[in-house]
């Protein structure tokens, strides 16, 4: 082979790879939204059964690329330091507190998370994207992992991080004691870590509790405008199983800043 | 005197208030208006620049429905679960696809016969928040606007009319499993 030859072929395998820490997600057809019904009169959850996330619809989405972490407090710190942001407040004298570099960020607002994604030549994901990506190629189920539900330490001490109990769970959930380190859990089908639990995460899309109905089957964007916006996944104080389900969506005022919501990146092939 | 002016100011008041007293819901009419109206989806044109015009006659169609209306189908075959389209604009979203899907419309509500006498029946019943809550068996049948098949299907319609006259609910029911084709 010719050395140009050659180096054409590198050249095209390297803009093959992912951006460093982030993760291919197939592009194709999926099944988004609820497949299940809840009879809410044996689980108590709600006096009536919330279906925003009904009808499931097929949905097709174009291949993107997804953080394969959550972004951390030493990530964003470096961010909020040279685009001049606030550092969360939970950071004392505007520093990363010591052993939570690898944590989490959380307490920044949907504006913050969608600047610093920006600064990386990223983008928040669609809710849609955000769907695709937690069910790591599994069709239909409840959860990341299948459909059993995961683990849940609540507050036994032996759920701490590295606990018997712990080591059991699928996810950072029902944990009383705030969140742990990126990457701590299984990774899902397609190799993302922490999709579920740990902190909520910000998508893009405006929330509408009447948009599944009519959705767009390619590539949905969200209501084009609205009062919050989806976050997805569940948190670490979270006990509720219905949070971690890859259907279920929340939502949050984007400037707020609450302790269970943090965000990852995606961008286009 | 006085007695023939009291009188008179009784009469006046009644008429007064008959005056503003809302004409009392008919189902039957309602219910009427929704089977022409939607039955008219497909009456739209094509204009020389090729857009499909549909929004006069959708637009005649969602103004049946109360602001805050909900509108229930069954899932198509790209769904799971029930689908509802919430205030006009959702309905006029789900009306606009069903008026360019569907062509020589004819949905009709079923009659049934007894001791040699046919109605079209309209049961109703009045909530206790007001309005009126009117049910049909109906029969629907259409064409497929893309591959022309001409298709009939049996169903059932649960309206909740508001004091307005305005629809604020409806179920539709369609028997997939009763479905069939109409052969030329």
């Amino acid at each position: 082979m010719k050395p140009a030859v050659l180096g054409i072929f590198v050249i095209a395998s390297l803009l093959q790879q992912p951006p460093e820490g982030m993760v291919l997600i197939p592009g194709g057809e999926f099944w988004m939204g609820r497949t299940h019904y809840f009879l809410i009169d044996e689980v108590g959850w709600l006096e009536r059964d919330r279906r925003d996330d009904m009808p499931a619809h097929k949905t097709f989405i174009d291949a993107f690329y997804m953080d394969k972490n959550e972004v951390s407090n030493e990530q964003y710190a470096r961010f909020a330091q040279s685009a001049g942001k606030p550092a969360p407040w939970y950071w004392p004298g505007g520093k990363v507190p010591k052993g939570d570099e690898k944590k989490p960020v959380h307490d920044v607002t949907w504006f913050e998370a969608d600047a610093y994604c920006k600064a990386a030549g990223k983008r928040l994901p669609t809710e849609a994207e955000w769907e695709r990506a937690v069910r790591g190629g599994l069709d239909r189920k409840k959860f990341a992992w299948g459909d059993n539900a995961p683990g849940l330490g609540g507050n036994d001490p032996d759920a701490a991080p590295g606990g018997p109990a712990e080591r059991t769970k699928q996810a950072h959930v029902g944990f009383p004691f705030g969140t742990a380190e990126v990457g701590s859990y299984p990774a899902n089908g397609f190799g993302l870590f922490d999709m579920v639990g740990n902190v909520w995460e910000w998508t893009n899309d405006w929330y509408d509790r009447d948009y599944y109905p009519v959705s767009p089957d390619r590539n949905p964007q969200g209501p084009s405008t609205g009062t919050y916006k989806v976050i997805r996944g569940g948190g670490w104080s979270d006990d509720d199983e219905r949070n971690f389900m890859n259907h279920y969506r929340n939502f949050a005022d984007p400037s707020v800043r609450t302790f269970t919501v943090g965000f990852r990146c995606a961008r286009a092939q | 005197m006085s007695r023939a002016v009291a009188a008179l100011c009784v009469l006046v008041s009644l008429s007064f208030l008959h005056a503003q007293a809302p004409p009392p819901l008919d189902p039957e009419k309602l219910v009427d208006q929704w089977f022409i109206r939607i039955n008219t989806l497909d009456d739209w044109y094509i204009s020389y620049d090729g857009k499909e015009e549909t929004d006069a006659v959708v637009d005649r169609f969602v103004d049946l429905y109360d602001s805050d209306a909900f509108h229930q189908v069954g899932p198509n075959e790209n769904q799971i679960g029930p689908v509802v389209f919430h205030g006009r604009d959702g309905i006029k979203k789900w009306a606009t696809d069903f008026a360019k899907k569907h062509v020589q419309l004819a949905y009709r509500v079923d009659f049934i016969t007894r001791n040699e006498k046919s109605a079209q029946l309209t049961y109703s019943i009045k909530p206790a928040w007001g309005g009126i809550g009117a049910a049909v068996e109906f029969t629907a049948v259409y064409t497929d606007r893309q591959d022309r098949r001409r298709i009939i299907v049996p169903g059932s319609a649960f309206f909740l009319f508001n004091d307005a006259g305005k629809i604020q609910r409806l179920r539709l029911y369609m028997l997939k499993d009763e479905t069939a084709l109409i052969e030329p």
